[in-house]
């Protein structure tokens, strides 16, 4: 279950424990550290570090493009990562888009690898599928990125195309039926006082 | 039964391991066995054998044998070591 509210020119996405807030001009310098440490910067399509320069460039022309989407993920009110979805052809707006190409990365290293990694998917897909009404998600994972393959297949993805990079496709049906489960846990009460604390 | 064999048979059943690997140092996703889905089972196995209800919290903290013992002393599951 997700919470959508009107941000800016975009939407604030809430839901299983994390919120998806647009990313803004405060959110830049952060998003820039974590996309340039070696782990993350390994695994993405264009492996190359960007210049602060680059990375304000390409928030100003994000602001004109209404092909991609990008949000900050919070836990528990800290940013610990970034989500975002772009459509497959060119001109196309992601609100009109029958397929989206999603993205993310965890860019705090102690919730790598964690279950609350699943979370800015699960409400990022609900919104795409719940409320943009797409039929697929279509990611493109390179194949060396056993993590992300893993992750995605959990997800319910299949794949449809394997080279260099591995093609992967999920219909919503199939989401919907892959996740039941780790939805409930996520959408669980959050820890009570007389339990303690972290 | 004692609560550490509990633990460990949760462990085992949940995960498809042996009772050897169900040791402190195991933690999430660092063996193909224990991924999110098994992580799912293994709540459910706890949940059952201890007889008590998991917060998201909780869920998400529990990352290794280690935590899933400090996490269910929290529910007042006691623990010789």
């Amino acid at each position: 279950m997700i919470v959508v509210e009107p941000y800016a020119d975009s939407v604030k996405i809430t839901g299983y424990q994390i919120e998806l807030k647009p990313v803004g001009k405060e959110d830049l310098d952060l998003l820039l550290t974590w996309r340039n440490s070696v782990p993350i910067r390994q695994r993405m399509i264009n492996d190359a570090v960007i210049s602060r320069e680059d990375h304000y460039a390409w928030y100003q022309r994000l602001q004109r493009d209404l092909s991609q989407r990008h949000w900050l993920v919070s836990y528990k009110g800290r940013p610990i990562g970034s989500t975002n979805v772009r459509t497959r052809k060119s001109g196309l707006a992601v609100t009109e888009a029958a397929q989206l190409e999603p993205g993310l990365y965890i860019g705090e290293e102690r919730f790598q690898g964690n279950l609350i990694a699943f979370a800015p998917t699960l409400a990022l897909y609900d919104y795409c599928f719940g409320e943009l009404n797409i039929q697929s998600m279509v990611a493109v994972i390179k194949a060396e990125n056993t993590a992300a393959l893993k992750y995605n297949l959990q997800l319910g993805y299949q794949t449809i195309r394997q080279q260099d990079w591995v093609e992967m496709s999920l219909q919503s049906s199939c989401y919907q039926r892959h996740n039941e489960n780790i939805k409930k846990l996520l959408s669980r009460p959050r820890r009570t006082a007389s339990k303690g604390t972290e | 039964m004692t609560n550490e064999k509990k633990l460990t048979q949760a462990f085992v059943s949940a995960l498809s391991i042996d009772e050897a690997q169900v040791v402190d140092s195991l933690q999430y996703n660092t063996i193909k066995e224990w991924d999110s889905t098994a992580h799912m089972v293994l709540i459910a196995e706890l949940e059952d054998a201890f007889d008590v209800m998991l917060d998201t919290d909780d869920i998400i903290d529990m990352s290794s044998v280690a935590k899933a013992k400090t996490i269910l002393q929290r529910y007042d599951v006691e623990f010789s070591d």
